[in-house]
């Protein structure tokens, strides 16, 4: 206890939280006392390097944000409404907006009339009928974690492995919280973003479901990807205008042999009539 | 533009690196930046980068136990930005209003210089990970919360269900630990 007073005394003084009397009697002393000094200089490189690497985890969060965001075309919207400062360019594109927005009308009411026919089953009932929350590759990843030699030290397999638990017992608010947190310390582990994904998905937020589900169906390398595609696939069922986007996925899955989800996606295109 | 209520719960989200969080800033906060940028002639690139160095500030702040927010996050956010872009932009003495005048340092204080080179600095970020990564889980939150969020031992013990006296000791406890395992290391010696 005497330490950790010793230490905080430290600490107080580095973040500059001592009055000037107070500094000046703590300088005094560590000049007198080689110790002390020695001490200053340990707990400040210490405690630089925690924030730095704090600020490289926050950094990371909003740069990842801002990436996310990109890929929703925020910031092309922007652009567009940004463009008022020129009043002439302003009105071409504002008549262009509304050009490409009339495109988009009679497309969605071609689309409307010549596609969404009697035949066409619904498409609530089609992820109804081939959404199944997946938890065997789960379970046998948490298995593994808990079984990978962590014999007396925690790490970051630990904090995975319990959100991984969270999700199987089907507490999937619990896990997304879980899952969060994990990835602002480890953005690029595809495991996490999967199980994020697949927690937004089985508590019926399919739009966030996309947002993360959709970067891991681009990835090269992710084990996960024919998965996620899977999954995103059925997540278009149940948002608004997302029924084409469903339909291209499952057509790659259909030609994919690798996808141990290629009959049933098969099977989906059979049915919609492609 | 609609304002958002810093309240505590929103605050904790920040402080912790909540992505939803920071989307809501974006949502509700970049569009105002953005035209601030194309206003002194600068791009939507421009304005994404300014966006986000100055939300990276506003956060720290955010993080600084003795800091509290007075005014509206988007007058904090507008001021951080602006200055951090005219500065980038050589424009450093256009005017800045009186209101915003209080917040005209932001940028400065956070973005210093750590007296490391680029390769010291990689090498400190690698190994402060790898000792950190050494940690328990448990003695890696309370450092995360207490060094990195800027919680209070209270706010520590109420996510954690510690005792506040607890929070305390552990946090130093933990603290001694990696202490020790960066203290064993070349970096460290040679900073």
């Amino acid at each position: 206890m005497e330490n950790n007073a010793y230490i905080e005394r430290i600490h107080r003084y580095l973040a500059g939280r001592m009055n000037d009397a107070e500094k000046v009697e703590f300088e005094q002393e560590m000049s007198n006392n080689g110790e002390l000094a020695e001490a200053v200089k340990t707990e400040e490189k210490l405690l630089l390097g925690l924030t730095l690497v704090g600020d490289e985890a926050l950094k990371k969060v909003i740069a990842n944000t801002d990436e996310r965001l990109a890929g929703q075309q925020f910031f092309k919207k922007g652009k567009i409404i940004s463009l008022s400062s020129s009043s002439n360019s302003f009105i071409m594109k504002k008549m262009l907006s509304i050009a490409a927005a009339a495109v988009v009308l009679f497309g969605l009411v071609w689309w409307g009339f010549f596609r969404q026919g009697p035949a066409t089953p619904n498409a609530d009932q089609l992820f109804a009928d081939n959404f199944k929350p997946e938890t065997a590759k789960s379970t046998a990843i948490a298995d593994a974690l808990a079984n990978s030699g962590m014999v007396d030290s925690m790490d970051t397999q630990d904090s995975l492995r319990e959100a991984l638990v969270l999700y199987n017992k089907g507490q999937y608010k619990d896990a997304c919280v879980a899952l969060d947190t994990f990835l602002v310390y480890h953005p690029t582990n595809d495991t996490a973003q999967f199980y994020l994904g697949m927690s937004h998905l089985n508590d019926s937020r399919y739009a966030r479901a996309i947002e993360v589900l959709e970067p891991i169906t681009v990835s090269e390398t992710s084990p996960f990807k024919l998965d996620a595609m899977w999954y995103l696939g059925l997540c278009y069922f149940k948002v608004d205008g997302g029924f084409a986007k469903a339909e291209e996925i499952f057509t790659q899955l259909a030609s994919n042999p690798e996808s141990k989800d290629q009959q049933s996606a098969k099977g989906i295109l059979h049915l919609i009539g492609h | 533009m609609q304002e958002i209520t810093i309240d505590g719960a929103y605050l904790a989200e920040l402080r912790k690196g909540s992505p939803k969080a920071f989307e809501e800033l974006y949502s509700r906060y970049f569009r105002m930046v953005e035209d601030m940028v194309f206003k002194f002639n600068g791009g939507t690139e421009d304005a994404r980068d300014v966006f986000q160095e100055a939300l990276f500030v506003f956060v720290k702040k955010l993080r600084e136990p003795e800091f509290v927010l007075t005014s509206k996050a988007s007058t904090y956010i507008y001021a951080i930005a602006r200055n951090l872009y005219l500065k980038k932009a050589g424009k450093a003495t256009v005017e800045i209003s009186m209101d915003q005048q209080q917040f005209s340092f932001f940028g400065e204080k956070e973005s210093a210089e750590t007296g490391m080179s680029p390769t010291e600095k990689d090498a400190m970020l690698t190994m402060m990970d790898d000792k950190l990564g050494q940690l328990e889980e448990d003695c890696r939150s309370v450092i995360i919360y207490s060094f990195y969020q800027g919680l209070s031992h209270a706010q520590i013990a109420g996510l954690t269900g510690y005792t506040e006296a607890f929070v305390k000791v552990k946090k130093f406890r933990c603290l001694e630990y990696l202490r020790k395992l960066v203290k064993a290391t070349d970096i460290f010696k040679n900073l």
